[in-house]
């Protein structure tokens, strides 16, 4: 095993480059012809090796050339320019962040016009993306003031070679974008010595090697993508299959294919994808040999033990065993895990009543056999929490609760994110002495394993996408025809698909004819699936006075949830 | 299977994935559907692809506009 610590003396990188940069530089100087990676794009595959990425890193520093420091937004499609653009926007002394670009199914204005605001508050001294999505970007008349649109295609390798920025531990290296309160996107700012501490632990309780190869179908502008599937196997000289969420969502075999190929070992996927995998198994063109598989780690929204069972019985015959089924918690504020269930070990599932499952309540767990309770609900562990962070269940005056006593979890420890990019307001509100609130709810059991439940605050999760209510809310209260402020968004687990749904109820002037309705309910569609990527499974219009107040006055989700679902008789749960 | 059997499977797909309970017409696009994201696309494809036993190609699905779009796809698909 090549020792880093003396490579860096040798190189005299020692006490200069940040650790993580000088894993990639010795991953390029020691295995230049070695594999890095490769990424499947339209049936074509692409392998790229250390070269290859240091040549690309190289073209993107070359272009970076004389641009002042600075956040640069990436708007790629999938391709096999995303990993040296990212690294390479690293090497030349940026902070890189990877953005969504439109989909087939979104309106380009709509979409772009709403990043305007994003883009006034970061202010990023470059965007790198393709002529096609710079030319949507044109059309759209975004402000730009000094930001540099640099196009992919226009990418040369420098006539020699640059050398690379030096940057400390403490730097930021990059901004991970997510959904945010106010509808403006929150950048959560890593340093370089967050993603190396997180990848040294996260790699450890999981046993990660150069030996395994991950195969994963998430975009990189999510944490999971990027954190599980390119940051920390980078640093591990893991390689990653990287294939397209669109080729994925339509074909998940290729997930199989993909895994049977190249040996896979680990896959990290939402549990909607658990669902969608096994809805997908009759349809399946060939007996795939998935046997190499370590783990199928589910993470990004509430894990479901009925959809590891559902995917077990689709695949069981095909390699699938239930010692390969985990969990994980996870959220960009941790870099990415905060926990892990046990490899080569089957997760804990423990049975509970659902209405003890409530902030502040002692949660008793019965026997598996068990047959009397009137609301049963099985739960999966989502692991011990990994090395170098601590957890802790609080009450809502922060006081640390005892163990199966359902609270708000809270994390400190040496990888803990640097503050929301440029939102110091925001960043107090969710950093309390050192620790994270994470608005989520859920309790250790007695051997440490932690079990999530859901939320304490509005966030809605689809399909692994954190939405807020009160952005949609907002959102839907500009459009015409709708009553502002009288706006109910919520979101309702629906266990076909195995993620929640988003249900909206608005108020609208009485008389509207059913033309009128339905030209409300289109352009919410649409203004919603072009703005935050989900469309509501039900958009239903009342009369005014319908919507549910607060004493204070405030339309009130939970009231109105409930009210809806009393009128709909359950129809939507 | 003639058009009139074919779109009844596609019109059936689409409330089962969607759960939509309006009125379903052949010039509605899927904006026009509560409950018709990327997702429930995809499904719904699925959906109609068993019943009829044919497996489009899901980027052809993405480029209908409408409704009759998508029967006309599938008309086609299954001659």
């Amino acid at each position: 095993m090549y020792d880093l610590s003396v490579y860096l003396l040798e190189s005299g990188h020692m006490d200069t480059q940040c650790k993580y940069l000088s894993k990639l530089l010795e991953s390029f100087e020691h295995k230049p012809e070695i594999e890095y990676s490769v990424v499947i794009s339209n049936g074509e595959e692409k392998k790229i090796t250390w070269k290859d990425l240091e040549n690309e890193c190289q073209s993107i520093m070359n272009s970076l050339k004389g641009i002042e420091k600075g956040v640069v937004l990436i708007f790629l499609r999938h391709s096999s320019s995303l990993h040296g653009t990212f690294f390479g926007t690293m090497m030349a002394g940026h902070t890189p962040s990877f953005m969504p670009c439109t989909s087939v199914k979104q309106d380009p204005a709509l979409y772009w016009a709403s990043h305007q605001k994003l883009l006034n508050h970061i202010k990023p001294t470059a965007i790198i993306t393709s002529k096609d999505v710079s030319q949507e970007i044109l059309q759209a008349k975004l402000e730009l003031g000094n930001t540099k649109i640099i196009h992919i295609e226009d990418i040369e390798i420098p006539e020699s070679k640059i050398n690379i920025e030096l940057r400390s531990e403490d730097e930021i290296a990059l901004l991970q974008h997510s959904s945010g309160t106010t509808g403006l996107k929150k950048g959560v700012a890593l340093t370089f010595d967050a993603i190396v501490k997180h990848a040294e632990s996260y790699s450890s309780s999981i046993s990660i090697t150069e030996e395994d190869t991950i195969v994963s179908w998430l975009p990189l502008y999510h944490d999971m993508g990027l954190m599980a599937c390119m940051i920390m196997p980078a640093y591990t000289s893991t390689p990653v299959i990287h294939m397209s969420p669109f080729d994925w969502v339509g074909k998940p075999h290729l997930l199989f294919e993909v895994i049977e190929k190249y040996s896979g070992t680990l896959t990290w996927m939402p549990n909607f994808a658990f669902e969608h995998m096994a809805l997908y198994a009759p349809r399946m063109p060939h007996n795939y040999d998935i046997s190499t598989m370590r783990a199928f780690i589910s993470c990004s929204e509430v894990c479901r033990p009925e959809s590891f069972d559902k995917f077990f019985n689709a695949f069981n015959e095909k390699g699938v065993e239930k010692s390969m089924l985990h969990t994980c918690y996870a959220m960009a504020e941790t870099v990415f895990a905060t926990s892990q269930s046990t490899l080569n070990r089957k997760a804990k599932r423990i049975l509970v009543n659902q209405r003890d499952l409530n902030r502040g309540e002692y949660v008793r767990i019965y026997d598996e056999n068990e047959s009397n309770l009137e609301t049963p609900r099985q739960l999966i562990e989502t692991g011990s929490i990994i090395e170098g962070l601590e957890v802790k269940i609080v009450d809502e005056d922060f006081k640390s609760l005892p163990e199966l006593t359902i609270g708000e979890i809270s994390i400190s420890g040496t990888f803990i994110f640097d503050g929301y990019y440029r939102m110091p307001d925001l960043t107090k509100e969710r950093v309390m002495n050192g620790s994270y609130m994470t608005k989520d709810l859920g309790f250790f059991d007695s051997s440490g394993r932690l079990y999530v439940l859901g939320r304490v605050d509005d966030l809605i999760i689809v399909q692994g996408r954190n939405i807020y209510a009160h952005q949609v809310e907002a959102l839907v209260s500009t459009l015409e025809g709708i009553k502002p402020g009288r706006i109910s968004a919520f979101g309702i687990y629906d266990p076909r698909i195995g993620s929640e749904s988003m249900i909206i109820v608005c108020e609208v002037e009485n008389g509207q004819s059913s033309e009128e309705s339905q030209k409300i309910k289109s352009t919410i569609n649409k203004l919603l699936q072009s703005t935050i990527e989900v469309v509501p499974k039900k958009i239903r219009l009342v009369t005014p006075g319908w919507l549910v107040k607060t004493s204070s006055g405030k339309v009130g989700r939970k009231e109105n949830k409930e009210k809806h679902l009393r009128e709909s008789k359950g129809g939507d749960n | 299977m003639n058009r009139h059997e074919i779109k009844e499977i596609i019109e059936k797909s689409i409330r089962t994935e969607t759960e939509y309970e309006g009125a379903i017409k052949e010039g509605m696009a899927a904006n026009d559907i509560e409950g018709w994201d990327s997702l429930a696309h995809v499904r719904i494809i699925f959906r109609i692809d068993h019943h009829l036993g044919t497996q489009v190609d899901l980027n052809a699905t993405y480029a209908t506009n409408t409704i009759t779009d998508l029967i006309e796809l599938f008309v086609n698909e299954a001659e």
